[in-house]
């Protein structure tokens, strides 16, 4: 189970990655304190990540228990190829966008729309500018601009999670970053 | 952009592609060792950089969190409790591989231990139980009744049926007097098999005391007989 942490890896994250490798060595053993411990970190993470696809609270708290379902279910199979995030939030990304597909097939509203709701709410106007910048991003653009910013990955984990080549993942990269340009001129202004 | 060769505009490029992992710092070393000359030549991915930066730095603000992370975690729990018990004793795991302690998935539900132990229990005491019986059969006093088969009789047997009113004592003094001893009966319809003792073995002999005892108002039935078809 254990990795080689990759190059670019920060000693924080680095160190935090080896936190979570011995606390799901611990859940491979069943222990449930760990698996606690385990499910408060990427509860928070996953919760950021997902309130920016939908604002249903019960669809998140699914994915995320659905998530740390199959991590517990599953704990002994992570072999250490990657961080341990990478695997997780790939887990958390699928069951993301299996739940907003059948979402939108029962009649829900879309992620897009569930976001402005959220916007209302922002105190931050530059966020709130933001958010609605990126709720008109297509689901899989907006994933890499949240995985790479919003959780940190590098390109090769956001393809790890995404199932699909780093090249896809810098080219949805470079579309959004294009069509952010484009709806947020304030953005580059703003460091001005 | 203009006048730059094929190498620069595809360093620019790769170097542009790459800027969000140097904003989040987690660019591979080998990837930014290889934009970095350009990167610190080309004001245009510097200033892309910057608004990267910015747009990072703006996404990772804190966002208003309203879940209740223990009540998920709690409502979890007792997702798995639930699979759990309703998980067969021996299932293998999908990818089994040795953990230090068994993994509580694979546990049996506790009616089920408690179960298990009833009827081990049950189990053993049956066992001590059936050792005892043997014991007792093994060291136990061999006796014999009236009702007790013997060894096959050899020879000519008597079949005799008494009256109801016979006493026990009339029944051997007949017996006796016959020099014959009860060898089987009586059967369920009352009747005894005399076996004739010493001298008296022969075929006639038999007949003989056969029609003796018809003769006893005592009894209601005599016959000869063959040992092998000895009612029991």
């Amino acid at each position: 189970m254990a990795s080689n942490p990759p190059s670019g890896m920060t000693s924080g994250s680095s160190a935090a990655n080896e936190r979570e490798l011995e606390l799901l060595r611990l859940v491979v053993a069943r222990d449930r304190a760990a698996f606690k411990e385990l499910y408060l970190i990427y509860h928070r993470r996953l919760a950021r990540f997902l309130m920016r696809m939908t604002s249903h609270h019960e669809l998140i708290e699914e994915v995320i228990n659905d998530t740390m379902w199959t991590v517990w279910q599953k704990a002994s199979d992570f072999r250490g190829a990657s961080r341990l995030s990478t695997w997780i939030v790939g887990i958390a990304y699928r069951r993301a966008l299996k739940a907003l597909r059948q979402s939108s097939q029962h009649g829900h509203a879309r992620a897009e729309a569930q976001l402005t709701a959220i916007d209302a709410h922002s105190v931050d106007e530059e966020r709130e500018w933001i958010e609605r910048a990126l709720a008109e991003l297509p689901f899989e653009q907006r994933s890499v601009l949240e995985l790479s910013y919003l959780l940190g990955h590098s390109c090769e984990e956001v393809a790890e999670i995404m199932k699909c080549p780093v090249n896809t993942v810098k080219t949805r990269m470079f579309h959004a970053r294009e069509k952010l340009r484009r709806s947020l001129p304030r953005l580059a202004g703003a460091k001005e | 952009m203009i006048g730059i060769t094929h190498e620069e505009h595809d360093a620019h490029r790769r170097c542009w592609d790459l800027l969000p992992w140097v904003a989040n710092e987690r660019i591979a070393a080998t990837d930014l060792a290889r934009i970095e000359p350009h990167l610190r030549e080309c004001a245009a991915c510097q200033e892309e950089l910057a608004t990267q930066r910015r747009l990072r730095e703006m996404m990772r603000g804190e966002a208003p969190i309203v879940l209740a992370p223990q009540a998920s975690f709690q409502k979890l729990l007792r997702r798995i409790d639930a699979q759990e018990d309703d998980e067969p004793l021996d299932a293998p795991p999908a990818n089994a591989r040795p953990s230090p302690s068994p993994p509580r998935a694979r546990r049996a539900p506790r009616w089920l231990a408690v179960a298990a132990s009833v009827q081990a229990l049950i189990i053993g005491l049956l066992l001590v139980g059936g050792w005892f019986q043997s014991q007792a059969l093994l060291t136990a006093p061999r006796f014999t009744t009236l009702s007790t088969a013997t060894a096959a009789p050899q020879g000519p047997v008597i079949r005799v049926v008494f009256r109801d009113e016979v006493t026990v004592g009339e029944l051997n003094a007949i017996v006796r007097s016959l020099d014959a001893y009860v060898v089987a009966g009586p059967n369920s319809a009352g009747v005894y098999t005399l076996q004739l003792a010493g001298e008296h073995r022969s075929s006639e002999d038999v007949e003989q005391l056969a029609a003796k005892l018809r003769l006893d108002n005592r009894v209601l039935f005599s016959e000869p007989a063959i040992a092998e078809s000895a009612p029991r």
